[in-house]
């Protein structure tokens, strides 16, 4: 017998060719592996540095912590896509309640970048690695990532690190009216490492290969608004209520980002709708 | 509306994945009795933690069952599932999936354990009632699998609900085709749609 089942329907769809963004490649082993607890990476030595992007990736409000190790100064050659040296290590912790749940971990090593995530043990005293994740940890509703989705988003670009970036970094602002200078970095920050039109090439699984032409990144040195590829696409696509609506949904097959967010930020929303507004 | 708008809707498109279980069966009878095996390999689609996928395809365990006509319209049976499905991490995802799927009927398929489910059903054409109780690792499972079959355009379609200690009921509607090697041997194949959401309970056994 052939068992069909309920959301099996959208597998059959999926098969038929609706895409399969969501489906991730499992890491490969031939990498490397990273250490089994977070304490032996590297984390409390010396190098390492605090940083905070501009505009931060929606987490479903966790409180968010990030720290980079950089061996020699990446390469900035390309204001938008920095590439950094063999040894670079970024860590982003992440704390629901004051309580530290999880501490991710992207290495770029030799033979290209591994990733993981680490569970804090509940006595705080270390966190320990998790390549299969674990769906609401320590039921705060936070889910933290197997191995293999970390490429959902950090392999749609050619950095790899996202929101270590001049754009990111910068002193000033983009310049700007305020509401666009907003919504084009919310964009930027939680969109365009999938909607970008400059993402490495692979042949695995497509996680992080959408079919369409949008583009929501916020390039360096962009003097007004219509010149932003968010612009552009917008204003091409007529994609505006589109993009409100899966912002504003959760659910499979329904909500974007599609990965790693269960709950609509709804100043994010605003952020998106209050410039749309003003988008002719 | 489009099928896929139908699914949406009807808010059937959360769960731990998506999978396909093909349940090739084979039987053999002989007079009023009838023996067969069947192995249900699962194709799924696993979901992890933070919403993306893993593609994974896997075996549950081997069902095999006799079945007595014991008299003209009532057959009793018996199966045996040995625990001897997929192993690893992401299988036991799929089977987890599967089970969420087809384990109001049949438990014993997906579970990682010894089962054995007498069951017994009676016909009275076009009608087929049919109950099953798994035990496994020698606990009643607190599944009790009711099952009514209804031949709707021809004598391969049918339509089959299974309850879920009476609590929830799944509805399957189904194209069931038999295929006879031989005057003793037939196999089955069926395409069945289960309009049920996976039932959470079940899906962590």
């Amino acid at each position: 017998m052939i068992h069909i089942v309920n959301h099996s329907l959208c597998a059959l769809l999926v098969m038929a060719g609706c895409g399969r963004y969501w489906v991730c490649d499992p890491p490969d082993p031939e990498l490397g592996q990273l250490p089994q607890r977070l304490s032996e990476t590297g984390l409390d030595e010396a190098g390492v540095v605090a940083y905070t992007p501009r505009f931060p990736l929606w987490s479903d409000g966790a409180e968010k912590d990030r720290f980079i190790y950089l061996p020699s100064p990446p390469d900035t050659s390309n204001p938008d896509e920095w590439v950094f040296p063999v040894g670079t290590k970024v860590w982003k912790q992440f704390s629901v309640g004051g309580s530290r749940l999880e501490t991710r971990l992207v290495e770029l090593t030799a033979a290209g970048w591994l990733a993981q995530s680490y569970a804090w043990l509940a006595d705080d005293s270390d966190a320990m690695a998790s390549p299969d994740g674990i769906a609401n940890a320590r039921n705060t509703g936070h889910d933290i990532p197997g191995a293999g989705e970390c490429l959902a988003c950090h392999g749609g670009r050619q950095s790899f690190i996202l929101g270590y970036s001049q754009v990111q970094l910068a002193a000033e602002p983009p310049p700007g009216d305020a509401k666009a200078v907003a919504a084009l970095g919310y964009l930027h920050a939680n969109c365009s490492h999938c909607h970008n039109q400059t993402r490495p090439e692979h042949d695995g699984a497509r996680c992080f290969d959408p079919e369409n032409s949008f583009d929501f990144t916020l390039p360096v040195g962009v003097a007004a608004v219509e010149d932003t590829p968010a612009y552009r696409t917008i204003e091409r696509e007529h994609i505006g209520d589109s993009m409100l609506s899966k912002m504003s949904a959760r659910g499979f097959f329904k909500q974007m980002p599609p990965l790693a967010t269960n709950q609509v930020d709804q100043a994010g929303v605003a952020t998106i709708r209050a410039w749309l507004a003003e988008v002719p | 509306m489009t099928l896929l708008d139908l699914i949406l809707q009807l808010g059937l498109t959360s769960g731990l994945g998506q999978a396909v279980v093909i349940d090739p069966a084979v039987h053999y009878g002989s007079g009023d009795i009838t023996v067969g095996v069947d192995l249900p390999i699962v194709i799924a689609s696993v979901r992890q933690p933070a919403g993306s996928y893993l593609d994974d395809t896997t075996h549950g365990n081997p069902v095999l069952a006799v079945e007595w006509r014991a008299i003209d319209r009532l057959t009793v049976g018996l199966s045996l599932a040995p625990p001897l499905a997929g192993d690893g991490h992401l299988s036991s995802a799929a089977l987890v999936t599967a089970n969420s799927i087809s384990g109001y009927a049949r438990p014993e398929a997906f579970t990682r354990a010894f089962a054995i489910t007498p069951r017994a059903s009676y016909t009275y054409e076009p009608f087929t009632l049919g109950a099953a109780l798994p035990v496994v690792d020698g606990d009643v499972t607190g599944i009790f699998a009711a099952t009514a079959r209804y031949k709707l355009l021809s004598a391969s379609a049918q339509l089959d609900t299974h309850a879920h200690n009476f609590e929830s009921i799944g509805v399957t509607l189904g194209q069931h085709v038999s295929l006879a090697a031989g005057s003793d041997f037939t196999s089955t194949v069926a395409l069945i749609l289960f309009l049920q959401n996976a039932p959470q309970d079940l899906s962590r056994r």
